[in-house]
């Protein structure tokens, strides 16, 4: 049985936008840490 | 005419640029370093922001954006998805991050806790298996490095690999564990908005329901969810990204490193951040097939598959994202497992009062000689990165249980653990020559848990880890 196109779909974009929330996720937190003082 | 994607004069600029910034911010962060554990630890503070991205950084490897299209153009949906599993292996250690805080708050490596919760010819043996897994990685990521270097920029492979060991000892030389996690949180964003523009125009290139059409047409085998070979590829890969993440003091280091609190909470974002980067280099490996674009070696499928539907900007995007993934995993291996030759090594057989400066001169002359020893290792290009990975499975496989087992049950018994660690490793490796590279680590956890259970229950220990903390490590 083959994947269908509607999860391979949902996949390829899915995998995609992660990928962009964790650039978001990451530079947040770091702004985060930075105002509080627990970078290091 | 060259076939190169990038030109050889921009391969070069780029490297250059980069190895600039990795060795200034390796010396600017390394500045305030006074003693060992600031060197080697951090000073024990990484907040939660560094803590994220070291561990997501250095869990995307150049194995992650060459291996994980490799195993998409091989074994299909499946082996891409089985690579993406990876993460969990992430997830998994967070609890045990906040465990092992909690029991060695002084330690310094994962082996101190093999030594002290089982025993030295444990400690060992875990020293061996766990060096031998240490050098397969630097080997598979040196060799990757020049290899990519190589096909995208045409850079002889040996002048690329010597570049890039030459950068990492560098700056981690000059900065220790800070410099490595500091250049970590600028690579993993480079890395993931280098996916994800790649990912993007790919789609954009070569839409979906095209990409399934193509392969339901040349090979539909690959889009078969009961695929057998990538079934069990995808368990076997659970099991060796948990074995490695368990036992390696790449994590470890990283574990006693964090700020209190923050281990669990890292690691677990890390391992939710990390899963799609595989999904996304993998689909790249499905457009070769769609576009009928001719593969000579399968572990380049992903930068040729860049360089063919973007061209030089498509190079110079897989250059970066490839270059921060290998030097953010690379400087990494090179101080954990420097840790783990001068802690346990150095000091614990043979300099057992050496004074702060001494270690502090001994963990820089580890780092050195394991740079030197891998290029050295790295000089004879083996033809498949994905067999040098996965060799190593059963080793780390086999010490899945016992590591969970010391931390959580006071009952599991040092003999049994010991002799899980050598009967996993010896059938995870058997399995690895007569079956295939893709059950290794099953066999070798599925082994090392019979021993190291049926041992405990049939004698077992009553150890205490408050003991431990009230009197000395």
């Amino acid at each position: 049985m083959e994947i269908s196109e509607f999860w391979m779909i949902a996949l390829r974009f899915g995998s995609l936008v992660l990928c962009g929330v964790g650039v978001i996720t990451l530079l947040t937190l770091f702004i985060k840490d930075m105002i509080g003082g627990k970078i290091w | 005419m060259n076939s190169y994607a990038i030109s050889i004069e921009l391969g070069f600029s780029l490297i250059l640029g980069f190895s600039i910034l990795w060795i200034f911010m390796g010396w600017y962060l390394g500045r305030g370093n006074k003693t060992t554990e600031d060197f080697t630890l951090a000073g024990r503070k990484i907040g939660l922001a560094l803590g994220t991205a070291t561990s997501v950084a250095t869990w995307v490897t150049t194995n992650t954006t060459l291996v994980a299209p490799e195993l998409a153009y091989q074994m299909g949906i499946w082996g891409m998805i089985g690579y993406s599993f990876g993460g969990v292996g992430l997830m998994l250690f967070a609890p045990l991050a906040k465990q092992i805080r909690r029991i060695l708050p002084q330690g310094m490596t994962s082996g101190d806790f093999f030594r002290i919760r089982f025993g030295k010819k444990a400690w060992r043996l875990f020293l061996l298996l766990s060096l031998v897994y240490s050098m397969s990685w630097l080997v598979s990521l040196g060799m990757a490095g020049g290899i990519l270097v190589q096909s995208l920029t045409g850079i002889p492979y040996k002048v690329g690999l010597t570049i890039i060991i030459f950068v990492c000892v560098s700056y981690t030389l000059l900065g220790g564990l800070k410099a490595v996690i500091g250049t970590d949180f600028v690579q993993t964003v480079l890395i993931l908005i280098g996916i994800s523009i790649l990912g993007a125009i790919a789609i954009k290139t070569v839409p979906t329901s095209e990409l399934r059409t193509s392969m339901l047409t040349t090979r539909p085998q690959l889009l078969n969810l009961f695929f057998p070979a990538a079934l069990i590829f995808l368990f076997n890969n659970i099991l060796f990204g948990i074995g490695e993440i368990f036992h390696s003091n790449v994590w470890w280091s990283r574990a006693f490193a964090f700020r209190e609190g923050v281990g669990f909470k890292a690691f677990f974002l890390s391992g939710l951040l990390w899963i799609p980067v595989p999904i996304v280099a993998g689909f790249l490996a499905f457009i070769a097939i769609a576009k009928n674009i001719p593969v000579p070696y399968p572990d380049m499928v992903g930068p040729l598959v860049a360089g063919e539907i973007l061209g030089e900007f498509g190079g110079i995007l897989v250059f970066v994202l490839v270059f921060s993934a290998l030097a953010s995993s690379l400087d990494s291996l090179l101080a954990a497992t420097s840790d783990l030759i001068t802690e346990d090594i150095y000091k614990g057989h043979f300099r057992k009062s050496a004074s702060d400066q001494e270690m502090q001169k001994a963990s820089k002359t580890a780092i050195l000689l394991l740079g030197i020893a891998a290029w050295l290792l790295c000089l004879p290009r083996i033809s498949n990165l994905a067999a040098v990975l996965h060799f190593s499975g059963a080793l780390v496989a086999s010490m899945i249980w016992p590591i969970v087992l010391g931390i959580y049950w006071k009952k599991a018994n040092r003999t049994a653990i010991l002799w899980a660690m050598i009967l996993g490793s010896l059938f995870g490796l058997i399995a690895y020559f007569w079956i295939g590279f893709y059950t290794s680590a099953l066999i070798g956890t599925f082994v090392s848990m019979l021993v190291s259970i049926l041992g405990s229950i049939y004698k077992n220990e009553n150890f205490e880890w408050k003991e431990i903390n009230n009197g000395n490590q």
